[in-house]
């Protein structure tokens, strides 16, 4: 069983159809790049998969559940997680605060008027691991609207990772990034992979990074799925070449 | 001490030295108002209107919706509590009380119907709302008085006979008052430092952020919906029993208006922000009324300024953060 | 018979000023996403700077120059207390129209005095239109506010979507970043926008006067039901309002048929009824709440 399974996915806006019979899985442990041209449908099949529009047809199936017209919310609380090509955060809340909110929904919390402090010990370290694994200690009491834009990505991906989530969706992690940010983002998803397991699959067009870490590679063109399968298997790849690497010729 | 630290929204500590130094200044008020030739009842009538202030700011300052209709929550708990006084009990504490529930479930039925909306949408259809309740009470003559008003009921006082407290004097009353407002604060507080309230902010922040955290934001915010409409339905009690009357303006949706200004006025995103701009708005509407039949039009233009030049309110301008 | 017609007729009637007032909401909206609170208080004072003009100009010039004078007001205030506000929070407009509003009707109470007065119309249509047959309720005034309100619309959509000002307004209204980028002064756009709002809700409150009577607190009587018929109607949709309104309008009517009291029940009964079905009204676009 995959962990992420996408059935024939299809969705049109008006007359654009921006996501056209759409499959592929992705693996447990996998670290999988979506990659492709501005309108190819990436950020759009993300919102099927995250669960923010509903596809026209098709499925979608987390752990071998079906979780096609299942709610955000519950997918986030069955273990799917995702970042925004903008990213969405807590603006007026620091950097610590963003987090603790994070790790208190993940721990079941969130509803509750009273805190015993053993759990309110939890969430604390919880929180101090965050910050100190993201090196955002320095930054921790910092409102995050006033961050960097590379910060505020990290910030985002440490909400993701605040849930404890296995599947994380990645929307152009390192877009706006410095190369020494985009450098520490590359580093903390292999981490992310190697120690605690947890499946990316990430839009990208930074190609330094997808050649980085990806473990497969799925090509998106025009809506559909042109090309899938690993590095060399997609820079081989004709079509793809066609679409999307352009007549710079191929990397690798 | 400075006058920043009043101001702080961020939930840190449930009672503070802070707090305790405003509750004991309120227990002064009535003594500071004779002092300036005023009277009891007008901090009686500020502390009610804080309440009804701080109990919408849950959901507009922490849980970032602005509701319109709030105006419903407080009427609905002054024509409660009048009718609970004019047939079911003498005692003012129960007749206070009866409003929380009243409020919260009315809050729960109209929530559920606009939580799906958001911003200013949900804004407007609050509006319809609270002139639908105004509509009820202007119309049911047999239950509410109708245009006239709830009349013939009056504070009794507190406790079984023996042990019974009268709360018919100004002063009395204004200690009762206190009170509640002491305990309600404490709830506030209690609730705003929670994890529930924290959740709130998420809410207010980035509701897209919200959802992608597992929260159901819409259920969350019926929630805060219902708690926010509870503690002004309370306040509506208070003041019910202030005027002994309850009226069908109560329930008018500027009155609404008038305590969306308040929350705003005083700052939003402090936690006595809305205390203060009661007061403001309630002391400068006593001052200006006894010099002019449309001091209205000056507390309008005055907020019109306040809206163009201080959008966080006084209390966000005393305590804004570098 | 002659009774449900009559109600329905005056249902019409009425929903024409709704309607009116309606239209001219989601016309500012539309561009300035700003719900105008203070809608009902330019309606009040259009109607008195009209009654104030009626000695020297007649009906026909006050109304013309009242609601004219009214939206030139407007489009000063638009570019001085608005403006500044459509970068931020949405909130804060919708509270600057608040206290818009308060400010309106207080002024109006001042210059006027807060007592009503009646507002004559002219001769000419203070008579029935079918003396004598059982259509006799039929005045011409009647008739006429339907027309006149019927002929704005049609106006307004044939300016909306033959002229180039139209155009650019409609433009405006799907996609200002663009049209800003293309050159286009996009803010005076808004202020004509609000302006022409207002002239409409401007020419409501005269209309509305002759039938109803002028007094302070009508902006406020007449801008409940204005909301619903928004909402009905269909946020996003300008005919939509405009239909709203009539419907609103004849549905207060006929329910007035009962009780006086379930005119306005009835009012608040079709929201609950639309929101429950057709959260997005009966015109709407989808996607305007989410």
């Amino acid at each position: 069983m995959s962990l992420l399974q996408v059935d024939g996915v299809s969705k049109a806006f008006g007359r654009l159809l921006a996501v056209n019979r759409v499959s592929f899985r992705v693996e447990e442990g996998e670290v999988r790049a979506i990659i492709g041209p501005n309108g190819a449908g990436k950020t759009t099949l993300f919102a099927l998969v995250s669960g923010l529009i509903r596809p026209d047809e098709g499925r979608v199936y987390f752990r071998g559940k079906e979780v096609t017209y299942l709610p955000p919310h519950l997918r986030v609380r069955l273990g799917m997680a995702r970042t925004f090509q903008v990213p969405q955060v807590l603006p007026e809340l620091t950097v610590e605060e963003n987090f603790r909110i994070g790790v208190e929904t993940a721990l079941g919390l969130s509803s509750r008027l009273l805190l015993p402090s053993g759990l309110a010990a939890r969430v604390g370290e919880r929180v101090a691991q965050l910050l100190d694994r993201l090196r955002l200690e320095e930054k921790a009491k910092k409102r995050v609207g006033v961050l960097s834009h590379g910060d505020q990505r990290i910030v985002e991906i440490g909400l993701a990772l605040s849930l404890g989530a296995t599947l994380l969706l990645l929307d152009e992690p390192t877009a706006g990034m410095s190369d020494e940010e985009t450098l520490a983002t590359v580093r903390l998803i292999r981490e992310l992979r190697e120690k605690e397991g947890v499946t990316v699959v990430f839009i990208e067009h930074d190609m330094r990074v997808v050649f980085g870490i990806a473990d497969r590679i799925t090509v998106l063109h025009l809506g559909e799925v042109l090309a899938e399968g690993t590095l060399e298997d997609v820079a081989r790849d004709e079509r793809v070449q066609a679409a999307y690497l352009g007549t710079e010729g191929v990397v690798g | 001490m400075k006058v920043a630290a009043w101001f702080s929204y961020t939930q840190g500590r449930w009672i503070t030295s802070r707090d305790l130094a405003l509750f004991a200044l309120l227990l002064l008020l009535p003594w500071g108002l004779k002092a300036v030739g005023s009277y009891t009842a007008l901090g009686t009538y500020i502390l009610v209107w804080g309440l009804a202030a701080m109990g919408l700011n849950l959901l507009i300052g922490y849980a970032g919706q602005v509701s319109f209709g709030h105006a419903a929550f407080l009427g609905l708990g002054a024509y409660t509590a009048g009718l609970m006084l004019k047939h079911a009990t003498h005692d003012t504490l129960l007749a206070t009380l009866a409003a929380l529930p009243v409020g919260a479930l009315a809050a729960l039925v109209l929530g559920s119907l606009v939580v799906r909306l958001k911003g200013i949408y949900f804004a407007t259809f609050t509006i319809v709302f609270s002139q639908l309740f105004y509509f009820v009470a202007f119309q049911w003559n047999e239950l509410t008085g109708g245009d006239d008003g709830l009349r013939g009921f009056a504070r009794q006082g507190l406790g079984p006979p023996g042990l019974h407290l009268d709360l018919n004097a100004s002063e009395a009353y204004y200690y009762f008052v206190w009170a509640v407002f002491v305990l309600s604060v404490l709830a506030l507080r209690w609730i705003v430092t929670s994890p529930l309230g924290r959740s709130f902010l998420a809410l207010r922040e980035n509701p897209i952020r919200a959802r992608f955290l597992g929260m159901n934001v819409e259920r969350r915010l019926l929630v805060a919906f219902a708690l926010s409409a509870s503690f002004t339905a309370l306040a509506g009690a208070l003041l019910a029993q202030l005027i002994n009357f309850a009226q069908p303006s109560m329930l008018h949706w500027t009155t609404s208006g008038e305590l969306v200004m308040m929350a705003f006025l005083g700052g939003r995103w402090a936690f006595y922000g809305p205390l203060l701009g009661a007061a403001l708005f309630r002391i400068m509407e006593e001052m200006l009324s006894s010099r002019t039949e449309n001091w209205m039009l000056f507390l309008g233009i005055l907020f019109i300024l306040a809206v163009l030049f201080f959008p966080r309110g006084i209390a966000g301008f005393l305590g804004r953060r570098e | 018979m002659e009774l449900l017609l009559f109600q329905l007729m005056n249902g019409a009637v009425v929903g024409v000023f709704y309607g009116l007032m309606a239209l001219g909401l989601a016309l500012i909206l539309s561009l300035t996403r700003v719900i105008n609170l203070a809608h009902g208080g330019f309606l009040v004072l259009g109607a008195y700077l009209a009654y104030t003009l009626l000695p020297h100009l007649g009906f026909w010039g006050s109304l013309i120059l009242g609601a004219a004078l009214l939206a030139l007001l407007a489009a000063g205030l638009e570019r001085l207390v608005i403006r500044p506000l459509y970068r931020r929070d949405p909130l804060e407009s919708l509270l600057l129209t608040f206290g818009l509003a308060l400010v309106l009707e207080e002024a109006v109470r001042m210059i006027w005095g807060p007592v009503g007065v009646p507002f004559p119309i002219p001769q000419a249509l203070g008579s029935p239109l079918f003396p004598g047959t059982p259509l006799f309720f039929l005045s011409k005034y009647r008739v006429f506010i339907i027309l006149v309100g019927s002929g704005l619309v049609l106006l307004l959509f044939l300016f909306l979507s033959r002229t180039r000002l139209g155009l650019y307004i409609r433009a405006a209204a799907q996609d200002n970043e663009t049209l800003s980028a293309l050159g286009t002064n996009v803010w005076s756009l808004y202020t004509l926008s609000f302006a022409l709002g207002v002239f409409l809700a401007g020419l409501a409150g005269v209309l509305a006067a002759g039938q109803l009577g002028l007094s302070p607190t009508m902006g406020n009587s007449l801008l409940m039901p204005s909301f619903v018929a928004l909402i009905v109607g269909g946020v996003g949709s300008l005919g939509g309002a405009f239909l709203g309104g009539i419907l609103v309008g004849m549905v207060s009517g006929l329910a007035g048929q009962f009780a006086a009291a379930a005119s306005e029940f009835s009012v608040y009964l079709l929201l609950a009824l639309v929101l429950l079905f057709r959260p997005r009204g009966l015109f709407g676009q989808e996607g305007f709440f989410e």
